[in-house]
């Protein structure tokens, strides 16, 4: 099935396409009753070898399920997900086994992801087990290789993850990610669970990684500061659908869609001058996100936009193209009607200075 | 003054051994300031907190230093003097309000939301359920929760993670408090509802003259809401300064490498402190930090001789050696080059 | 003064293994053998359990050989009191009551395990698949277990023994098939929530089959309760054998076995000749209660984090 996004497609050379998400859907029956969590609504987008995608979205949006979806390790309700020229949905559950060898996540606790029985070297080499011929001494060898990649002593191999900090187990979960050399990793919040002090070494190592396996990322993530350091480029999502999609830079220089400023402006930047006049900033959002088991029939925002007119309350939202390196899910700022220059909404200091 | 806080020192005492996880803490909270309290995991910045209130989690007890709040002693450990379990009542929770970070364990799970924030305004304010209830509806309304008439019947486990948190602190501002103590409160939350709730303190801190004490790793809320920042380490207060000077003239070797972790000033390879974080059970001779740091030196006394908080401007105290120097050399630091699938410890 | 990095804790533990700085202390290690040397360190009680437990399980091998005088062979001497000759006197046979004390756990003993070996594996691995994959043959298989639990056991075990024949094997399966679906259900309920957790799913990530991840992932993780529940099941499956041996459902004497030597001296109690029906007696309880108390000492350490 095709959505009736618009196209989605992004300019590009067709051979650096890695992934293209169409019109992904998943649904959840709520439990004991008849209603339907719709966590993710007609999701498109497309990842390119060598980037790192971004979603980012608060709690509720459908990130993490988005993130699932796409390596078909939760079952989509509907829509099209072609990795390498497959299509996730038509495989045999032993091709799709074997595809995995080049898509793999790391996830947000890392303490939940690792087997608490398991040795650490035995953890990291299980894609090896599965997808290579490799003999146990040979795995062991490369367990060690992988824990230096990812800055672990080779002693850590033999270690239970309930020896390890929280910092050193999520170096693991991402030994066992980049194991079998795979074309792409979901990081799903890979820092959120750490104490912060680490969030910046696993956010460099993940960099360095990247640049030496060729590797591509999709970052999903509710820190936008994090986001704007690591991306290429984002999608922002809103109540399981994704609200705008653009270039990094694009994305924070002129956000279009009013949820997206709004997200933007409530980033606390960690400069006490950017203080001043935060309080009178245009875009503000109230209230908090609607449930999405009751979704409204216009415009998901409309019950917390500053912008809201009469139409967003009936008219469904499309993404609208502005540019080949631009969508947005707003009419008002499809037409111009929300013309927002970087200076008017008070991009916090710092950040425009990194912007421009 | 509002509250200040001379010397504190709390312990955990353990079998065979006692673990002081803050040493001698003084900190002032002027009324209607923000008074931002940093450091890494395991700093004692939350058992300073706690122990205002003189209360201490599990086997901890509050072991010397005094805390004086709007000139009266609530407790002074060297005179063996407190106020009795009900003079506390008057101060905990009417005067100084408490939010901490894991909201599902404060609210009692089989009463309801709004049973318990009207109660706990009728206890510190002698109002009437009447009056109660409607104190509890505008707060829930004030701290962003969507259509507080169905929510205050709602129980604790009906509510999200964000929402129990924002209803706790819907329950800690009630009885109006002067000061607020909040630990990590708004970490767990959406930045668009953490913008709404931090707006809202600051209006209080505006209009109330509420003072706060915020516990947070997150320097953004730190630059953005607090006029003052102490930075703990190892259990000691190790600097603190006006929030700009903090961010711009930083001194302690600790408060460099925090920053530079959340992208602030230099680059965080460079000025990182190395290993763990110290174990207070068995601190060094010399500055406790020594061991970690990147810019220690034997010439300066770092190893042999402990630093005192010692004034570095007008208003900004910090507590190392080589406090004038450390600017420079943060500077010139270079990253470590990275050897091959070597460890970067 | 120069200090040694390590002498302070400044650089640990964790530190050594690499890796950043971490706020979180490392937890201890949580290894098999730490575990059995906290459950050795738990009591005295614990110890008085695992010596009994292991006597029994000696006796299982040597017990025969132990015998002082021929096992089933009748003498004259018959309801002599215990003397320095007969140590624990003779029963109404003549036989030596000592020596089929000490033969009997080649029987009881190995019943027990056995019975409970096939319960626990059976059942595991029921457990396992009707937790891993839900739908309508596990609801099967655990309405099975309601109607075979439903029944008075004891009636059951008698019913099922008499109809299918006494001998070994068949005293062995009935005490296994009873025994079942407590393990079907104990292992059944934690695979249920442990399929949920994410490290199952990252195995299902990292290529593993849906079996592979059951087998390695899963059931490692939620074998604790089964296991704590081994020696309780040892325990109550040599009473059983004792008891329907008493009442002549189960092993046939002249057989040692304590169920039919308890049996032999009931009708002697009453005149005096307590001896014969005592000592078997004293030895079922001292090893039930024996596997009894390291079942406890076994479920205190195993479950206690879960």
């Amino acid at each position: 099935m095709s959505s009736g996004d618009g196209d989605s497609r992004v300019a590009g050379d067709p051979a650096d396409l890695l992934l293209a998400v169409d019109g992904l859907q998943k649904h959840f029956r709520v439990h004991g009753s008849k209603s339907v969590l719709q966590a993710c609504n007609n999701v498109s987008f497309e990842v390119r070898r060598g980037e790192t995608f971004g979603i980012v979205g608060e709690s509720g949006s459908g990130k993490s399920t988005l993130g699932r979806c796409v390596l078909r390790l939760l079952e989509p309700s509907g829509g099209l997900i072609e990795f390498q020229g497959h299509e996730l949905g038509a495989l045999s559950k032993r091709e799709l086994r074997l595809l995995r060898k080049d898509m793999q996540i790391v996830y947000q606790e890392p303490m939940e992801s690792l087997n608490p029985l398991w040795r650490i070297g035995n953890q990291i080499t299980e894609p090896l087990r599965n997808f290579t011929s490799m003999s146990k001494a040979e795995r062991h060898a490369r367990a060690v290789e992988l824990l230096g990649f990812v800055g672990l002593r080779p002693e850590v191999a033999d270690a239970l993850p309930g020896a390890l900090s929280t910092g050193m187990q999520q170096r693991c979960s991402i030994a066992r990610a980049i194991a079998a050399e795979p074309k792409l990793i979901v990081l799903d919040e890979p820092t959120s669970a750490l104490p912060p002090e680490t969030e910046t070494d696993i956010v460099t190592l993940l960099g360095d990684l990247q640049e030496r396996l060729d590797l591509s990322y999709i970052f999903i993530s509710h820190d936008l500061a994090l986001v704007r350091r690591f991306c290429d480029r984002v999608a922002v999502m809103y109540l399981g659908q994704v609200v705008e999609i653009a270039d990094r830079d694009e994305l924070f220089a002129r956000p279009r869609h009013p949820y997206t400023q709004g997200l933007l402006g409530s980033t606390l930047t960690p400069n006490p001058r950017a203080r001043v006049g935060r309080g009178d900033r245009r875009v503000r959002l109230e209230g908090e996100i609607p449930s999405p088991i009751d979704l409204p029939e216009g415009c998901f925002l409309a019950s917390r936009c500053p912008f809201v007119l009469e139409r967003c309350q009936s008219e469904f939202q499309e993404l609208r193209v502005l540019s080949d390196r631009h969508q947005t899910r707003c009419w008002r700022a499809a037409e111009g009607d929300l013309e927002l220059a970087p200076e008017d909404q008070d991009v916090p200091a710092s950040s425009r200075e990194e912007a421009g | 003054m509002l509250l200040s806080v001379r010397g504190l020192s709390v312990e955990y005492r353990q079998v065979g051994s006692a673990n002081r996880t803050v040493t001698g803490a003084s900190l002032e909270v002027p009324a209607g300031e923000v008074v931002g309290l940093v450091g890494e995991s395991g700093c004692g910045k939350s058992t300073l907190a706690l122990a205002v209130l003189g209360m201490t989690r599990r086997s901890g007890q509050i072991v010397g230093g005094s805390v004086e709040f709007e000139g009266q002693k609530l407790f002074d450990v060297s005179q063996g003097s407190s106020l009795t379990e009900d003079e506390w009542r008057a101060y905990r929770g009417r005067e100084i309000g408490l939010v901490v970070q894991h909201p599902r364990g404060a609210f009692n799970p089989v009463k309801r939301i709004g049973e318990q924030i009207d109660r706990h305004y009728q206890v510190h304010s002698g109002a009437s359920s009447g009056e109660a209830r409607r104190r509890t509806l505008e707060l829930l309304e004030q701290v962003g929760i969507n259509d507080p008439q169905r929510r205050v019947n709602s129980f604790p486990h009906e509510l999200s993670g964000g929402m129990a948190q924002r209803a706790l602190i819907a329950m800690a501002l009630s009885p109006s408090p002067k000061l607020l103590i909040a630990d990590e409160a708004t970490t767990a939350l959406d930045v668009t509802i953490q913008e709404q709730i931090l707006d809202l303190l600051d209006e209080l801190r505006r209009t109330h003259k509420l003072g706060m004490i915020v516990v947070s790793h997150d320097m953004g809320v730190v630059a953005n809401y607090c006029d003052r920042v102490y930075l703990m380490n190892a259990g000691e207060v190790v600097e603190h300064a006006p929030v700009e000077r903090f961010f711009e003239e930083v001194a302690h070797p600790a408060a460099i490498a925090l920053l530079a972790a959340q992208g602030v000033g230099h680059d965080h390879r460079a000025v990182r402190l190395r290993g763990l974080p110290v174990d207070t059970r068995r601190v060094p001779p010399g500055c406790r930090l020594h061991l970690r740091c990147p810019f220690a030196s034997s010439d300066a006394g770092c190893s042999t001789v402990h630093p005192e908080l010692s004034n570095f401007h007008d208003g900004h105290q910090v507590r190392c050696h080589r406090a004038a120097d450390v600017t420079a050399l943060a500077q010139a630091a270079r990253p470590p080059a990275e050897s091959d699938g070597g460890t970067d410890v | 003064m120069s200090v040694e990095p390590g002498e302070y804790g400044a650089v640990g533990d964790a530190a050594d293994m690499g890796g950043e700085r971490s706020g979180d202390a490392p937890l201890p290690p949580a290894g098999m053998g730490a575990q059995v040397k906290e459950l050795l360190r738990r009591s005295w009680l614990v110890r008085i359990g695992l010596f009994l437990v292991a006597v029994a399980v000696l006796l299982a091998i040597v017990g025969p050989y132990l015998a002082r005088f021929p096992l089933e062979e009748a003498t004259p001497n018959a309801n002599l009191p215990p003397s320095t000759t007969y140590w624990f006197g003779t029963d109404p046979n003549g036989f030596d009551v000592f020596s089929r004390v000490l033969a009997a756990p080649r029987i009881d003993v190995a019943i027990a395990l056995v019975a409970t070996a096939i319960a626990f594996f059976i059942g595991s691995a029921i457990g396992l698949l009707t937790g891993y994959y839900r739908g309508w043959p596990g609801e099967f298989v655990m309405r099975i277990a309601d109607l075979i639990q439903s029944f008075p056991l004891y009636v059951l075990a008698i019913i099922i023994v008499v109809l299918t024949g006494r001998n070994f094997q068949n005293i062995v399966l009935v005490i296994a098939l009873l025994n079942i679906p407590i393990y079907v259900r104990l292992v059944r309920s934690q695979v249920l929530s442990l399929r949920e957790r994410t490290f199952v799913e990252a195995g299902k990530a990292a290529g593993t089959t849906d079996l592979n991840i059951a087998v390695r992932h899963v059931l490692p993780n939620g074998l604790s309760p089964a296991l704590a529940q081994v020696p309780i099941t040892i325990g109550f499956a040599i009473l059983i054998t004792a008891g329907l041996s008493f009442i002549g459902a189960g092993v046939r004497p002249p057989t040692p076995e304590w169920g039919v030597m308890v049996a032999s001296g009931a009708e002697s109690i009453i005149i005096g000749e307590w001896w014969i029906s005592f000592f078997p007696g004293v030895a079922i309880s001292l090893t039930v209660f024996g596997f009894a108390v390291v079942g406890e000492a076994l479920r205190a350490v195993f479950l206690r984090e879960v």
